[in-house]
């Protein structure tokens, strides 16, 4: 019994070391990081230093070209999107990194049903890329406790950089497009509609109090720092005529905020030129975008 | 309560303690313990059931009882108890597992031929593990009708044999003689036994939540939207499929017998690295082990016996008849049955080739035929098993469509994908170490060999903690 119990311990002790040493490794390859998501999070939270920055899931990441529109707003901008579903959660408790170093003028928030509407396809497993940034913000660890991260990060330096193995060899391997500096990951391509008409995005799921309430969480976080918020919604190749965005219009009159609901766009949606996806544009369609819509932002960053 | 999750070692530790430090070298007393330990495991998962247990387990431990004194007596009436007793056993399955199966076929059946019917299904709950346990409780019954047990008059160890927690779920199934005999006798902490328990928990956890949670991530996404995806995407899935079942049900059986080796108790082996059989009876030897080595003693070998006069054929139809219950066994649909039917079919030309009585002898590193021939099991094995993970007859058959008709460029996930190659590759070296490489003689082989749980163990932990899904799903053969 005495030598298993020692064993036990010996055991403890080496995953003790082991995780501790690997978790610098990997938090090394983590900040060497030039290219991928992992660069992109951590650059957001650690030196991104514009007064102008679009936050959201990937019709952020995608559609806002930040040299278009500085050239109305004459002013630096940053694209902190990230695809992959990232829902309120995420960009709560991004927020809340960001605000520990510095405070941007203005923010632009790409709003989507994720953000608001109970979505199988996005959930609180969001936040996990949020796990190298434990205890870098209350906002950040509240999200990350509420995903169930929290405590397994703070027991583990290694399972903060849980998956992210492959994200960290390519991130080291290749170097980012000029674009990319700037935060844009523009899409190339055309819809496809070989397949037959493409039909409007359902969004028939319930209202999800819970992010609801980060949604007004995220909306107060910029009151109190007098930061500027405006929400955004993108074009989309098809419209539907069901009202899926009552919930951010109501929080955005509640609380004196704009809401620019760009859902059906003349001139972009319905152009497949413009769309790499029914959801998606295109780098045309960003640009055009983009530049549609610059003059009627500029009024929100003087 | 997962076998993986945080619940269980909790659940685990206090097990142990009190196991060893508290009832010590008293091992009715560990019995005891382990039973209540249990049933309490059990009724976490499934508490309305706890009664269909316990009542299972009387009625087949009064049966054992009377069995075995009429055996005793050579009187006849045994075989009509064991007879009586073993339709009990396979009565509660059929009530809980396929009662709405027949239900459904035959209803549809009358409609099709024009008789209308107003049946419907009943609600039933099918108990956690009911395919396990009873086949536990009807082999006990056998081996004693056979001669090979004497009934066991300890109901405490009976109880203890049929709910056993780390395989009331998922099995191993266990044979009642070996494991029987072990609660007879003390048990202490065993520092080889335990510390080799340790490893397997370890290993099983790897490849539950590196390799099968991490694969199920891609397979499910393409298998639940198979209509989205195209036939490349769907092929790669229906690969990829057969190694997501063996990490999660060889880790299933690694992480219990591992669990039984903590508490001095040798659990079946289920699984001998399957992927390296070079047909398909090499195959079934060494997958699920339990299941099979059971259904060949009480089904095959009886029915083998009861055709003999057809030679061959009689085998052959005792073969597809006993894979037809294998299918059968996993599940209440005619995805599974069919399952079964065609890996029956897949003996027709080894038996009639003589190849199924020809056991593999080579045990050395495998040249470039026995490769080609495992290449080709293996995707026997993986197309037999889209019946397996369809839903439904419709199901499989529009993935095979879209196989062979709608090919087009492959739906990648890199990071799933490139971090399930990792562990696939860790998995490849052990199976192959294991299976082709001899074990050198470790004694006076230095620090590392002396240390090589504590190296091991940490190396798993390790590998879980960065490549893990640590909030992966349940076990696939839980539904079982």
């Amino acid at each position: 019994m005495r030598k298993f119990l020692i064993r036990l311990i010996i055991i403890i002790g080496i995953v003790f070391i082991l995780d501790r040493t690997m978790g610098l490794v990997i938090k090394i390859l983590y900040n060497t990081a030039t290219t991928t998501d992992e660069y992109k999070l951590n650059f957001t939270t650690n030196q991104m230093d514009a007064p102008i920055i679009f936050m959201g899931s990937s019709r952020c990441h995608h559609h806002y070209v930040p040299d278009v529109l500085e050239d109305t707003l004459q002013t630096k901008v940053y694209n902190a999107g990230l695809w992959g579903m990232r829902n309120i959660y995420f960009q709560y408790g991004l927020l809340s990194n960001i605000l520990e170093r510095y405070t941007p003028k203005t923010i632009f928030l790409e709003i989507h049903p994720i953000d608001f509407l109970k979505t199988p396809y996005s959930d609180l497993t969001s936040v996990s890329n949020l796990s190298p940034f434990v205890n870098r913000s209350s906002g950040c660890d509240e999200v990350l406790k509420k995903g169930k991260y929290y405590y397994k990060d703070i027991l583990s330096h290694t399972y903060r950089y849980n998956s992210l193995f492959p994200n960290l060899i390519l991130g080291n391997l290749f170097t980012r497009t000029n674009l990319e500096n700037e935060g844009l990951k523009p899409l190339y391509g055309e819809i496809d509609k070989s397949k037959g008409k493409i039909a409007p995005e359902k969004f028939n799921f319930p209202v999800d109090q819970n992010r609801v309430k980060y949604l007004q969480a995220f909306i107060n976080k910029c009151k109190d720092k007098n930061i500027k918020l405006v929400l955004l919604f993108s074009p989309m190749y098809a419209v539907d005529s069901v009202d899926f965005l009552t919930i951010p219009t109501i929080l955005a009159k509640k609380n004196n905020i704009d809401f620019l609901n760009y859902y059906n766009l003349p001139g972009i949606t319905g152009k497949e030129e413009y769309f790499y996806d029914f959801g998606h544009l295109n780098e045309a369609g960003a640009r055009k975008y983009s530049s549609l819509i610059a003059g009627e932002l500029k009024k929100y960053t003087n | 309560m997962l076998v993986n999750s945080i619940n269980f070692l909790i659940f685990f530790c206090v097990v142990f303690i009190v196991y060893y430090f508290l009832l010590g070298n008293r091992y009715k007393l560990q019995n005891l313990w382990l039973l209540l330990c249990s049933y309490f495991f059990y009724g976490f998962a499934t508490l309305k059931m706890i009664p269909l247990l316990l009542f299972a387990t009387i009625f087949f431990y009064i049966f054992g009882l009377i069995i075995g004194k009429f055996k005793e007596e050579s009187n006849n009436r045994a075989s009509v108890f064991t007879s009586i007793g073993c339709l009990t056993g396979i009565g509660l399955l059929l009530y809980f597992k396929y009662l709405n199966f027949f239900i459904e076929s035959f209803s549809d059946l009358f409609t099709s031929i024009g008789l209308t019917n107003n049946w419907s299904i009943i609600n039933i709950i099918m108990p956690l593990g009911i395919s396990f346990f009873t086949f536990k409780l009807i082999s006990y019954l056998i081996e004693i009708n056979r001669g090979n047990l004497a009934p066991t008059k300890n109901f405490i160890d009976f109880a203890l044999y049929i709910s056993f927690f780390p395989t009331i779920l998922s099995g191993p199934i266990d044979r009642p003689k070996p494991f029987l005999t072990q609660l007879t006798k003390p048990r202490f902490l065993d520092f080889e036994m335990a510390s080799e328990g340790l490893k397997r928990i370890f290993w099983g956890m790897f490849m539950k939540m590196c390799i099968a949670d991490r694969l199920s991530i891609y397979v499910d996404a393409i298998f639940d939207n198979s209509l989205h995806h195209n036939g490349t995407s769907i092929a790669f899935a229906v690969l990829l499929y057969p190694i997501q079942l063996y990490a999660d049900f060889a880790g299933y059986s690694e992480m219990a017998i591992g669990v039984g080796c903590l508490l001095g108790l040798k659990v079946t082996e289920n699984f001998k690295r399957p992927f390296f059989s070079t047909n398909i009876a090499d195959y079934w030897r060494k997958w699920h082990i339990s299941l099979t080595s059971w259904l060949t003693d009480y089904v095959f070998m009886p029915l083998n016996i009861k055709f003999r006069e057809l030679e061959k054929y009689g085998s052959l139809l005792a073969i597809i008849a006993t894979f037809v219950l294998i299918g059968f066994w996993h599940g209440a649909a005619w995805t599974f049955v069919l399952f079964g039917l065609y890996h029956g079919l897949l003996y027709v030309p080894l038996m009639l080739s003589g190849a199924f009585f020809k056991k593999n002898k080579s045990k050395g590193i495998p040249t470039f035929v026995p490769i080609l021939k495992m290449i080709r099991t293996y995707l026997l094995v993986a197309i037999g098993l889209i019946l397996f993970r369809s839903t439904g007859v419709e199901h499989a058959s529009s993935i095979v469509y879209k196989i062979l008709t709608d090919w087009g460029s492959l739906f990648v996930d890199s990071t799933t994908l490139i971090n399930a190659i990792i562990c696939i590759f860790i998995l490849f070296i052990k199976d192959f170490k294991d299976e082709y490489m001899l074990q050198k003689d470790e004694k006076n082989r230095g620090w590392i060999i002396q240390y090589k749980y504590e190296l091991t163990i940490s190396f798993y932990i390790i590998l879980i903690l960065f490549m893990g899904v640590l909030d992966g799903g349940q076990f696939i053969y839980f539904k079982f």
